[in-house]
């Protein structure tokens, strides 16, 4: 009887000292390290058709082929504003010229058609933080005379940075 | 007893009241960089171009004089058009003329096409040149365009032929390789 109350006594010390625990207003803190990088991301809706020089007003150059098919998307977020930049793989045969023209992001300032070659060409400026997407892609071929009748391909890497 | 349980009770309550800290470092570390790219595959072709046009239509071709004792009249001609090409074949390019019907027998067409790009042959005789036979006007062209290059239209007829009345031809030019 005795060793029967002794324990009956534990328990409910035990039970008194747990509730007692958890009856307790707790608090802890977590320290929490955030951080968003420098984010550039651009990308282009898909290839643009062949661009074909083929006709021409008698006495005048053959007719540029043209190419607004595509657009691009970018977003940015940094310090800074951001640019793009152009360039191709090689550059195109002699007597054509291929530019491009890209629209602008709203706010950012499109520098028009430009010629594209192996050394790259700023194509857009001021690209505030954000993202903006169905900016246009123009492109424009054109040919004189003394071009060699052919076709060919090139790879055009358009680069977003600050 | 009641000593132990409330050293126990104490150590617990310094368990749950340890502070656990996490430090978490979130960053969208993937897609943080200095710059990013995209790009484009283009194809593009220049074909062959052979482009030729003239100004209009010369005014009416009448011969209406001669010269006493000859069969031969006076010719009538036309210098008031021009034609223009432009071309990136090669260099061995040439345009070539011919009528939709022949003319009449003793009535002659001559033509002389001016070039700058090519050898003009001059007065070509194309009473007689169909679609067939084509006569070739002027030959080795250069690459490039020619612009407002003078059409010279000579009609000649012989008395002995008689009197024609209006008619009416159309004229081809070709620019071919």
């Amino acid at each position: 009887m005795k060793k029967l109350t002794i324990i009956l006594a534990l328990v409910v010390v035990v039970l008194f000292t747990a509730q007692s625990v958890f009856a307790q207003t707790g608090t802890t803190s977590q320290n929490l390290s955030l951080e968003v990088k420098a984010i550039y991301k651009i990308g282009v809706s898909g290839d643009p058709a062949a661009l074909i020089v083929q006709n021409a007003t008698a006495g005048s150059g053959p007719d540029a082929a043209t190419n607004a098919t595509t657009t691009y998307s970018v977003t940015h977020l940094s310090s800074a504003v951001a640019k793009i930049v152009g360039t191709l793989d090689s550059n195109v045969p002699a007597n054509t010229t291929l530019t491009v023209n890209l629209g602008a992001p709203a706010g950012a300032t499109s520098a028009g058609a430009l010629s594209l070659s192996t050394v790259g060409v700023q194509l857009v400026s001021n690209i505030a933080n954000g993202s903006s997407s169905g900016n246009t892609i123009g492109y424009s071929f054109s040919a004189t005379t003394g071009a060699a009748v052919g076709t060919a391909t090139r790879v055009v890497t358009f680069t977003i940075s600050n | 007893m009641k000593t132990n349980n409330k050293i126990r009770c104490e150590e617990m309550k310094k368990v749950l009241k340890s502070i656990v800290i996490v430090v978490l470092s979130l960053g969208w570390i993937e897609q943080a960089s200095a710059q990013a790219t995209t790009t484009q595959n283009l194809t593009f072709a220049v074909n062959a171009v052979y482009k030729i046009a003239t100004s209009g239509n010369p005014g009416p071709l009448t011969i209406t004089s001669g010269t006493a004792g000859t069969d031969a009249l006076t010719s009538a001609t036309d210098n008031s058009t021009t034609y223009s090409i432009t071309q990136n074949f090669g260099n061995t390019v040439k345009i070539t003329a011919y009528l939709d019907a022949a003319m009449p027998a003793g009535y002659t067409l001559s033509l002389t096409l001016a070039s700058t790009k090519g050898t003009s042959i001059p007065n070509v005789d194309i009473s007689n040149a169909l679609s067939g036979s084509a006569a070739n006007m002027v030959t080795a062209i250069q690459i490039g365009a020619d612009v407002n290059q003078v059409i010279s239209y000579t009609f000649s007829a012989l008395a002995s032929a008689g009197t024609l009345g209006s008619t009416s031809r159309t004229i081809t030019l070709t620019i071919t390789n």
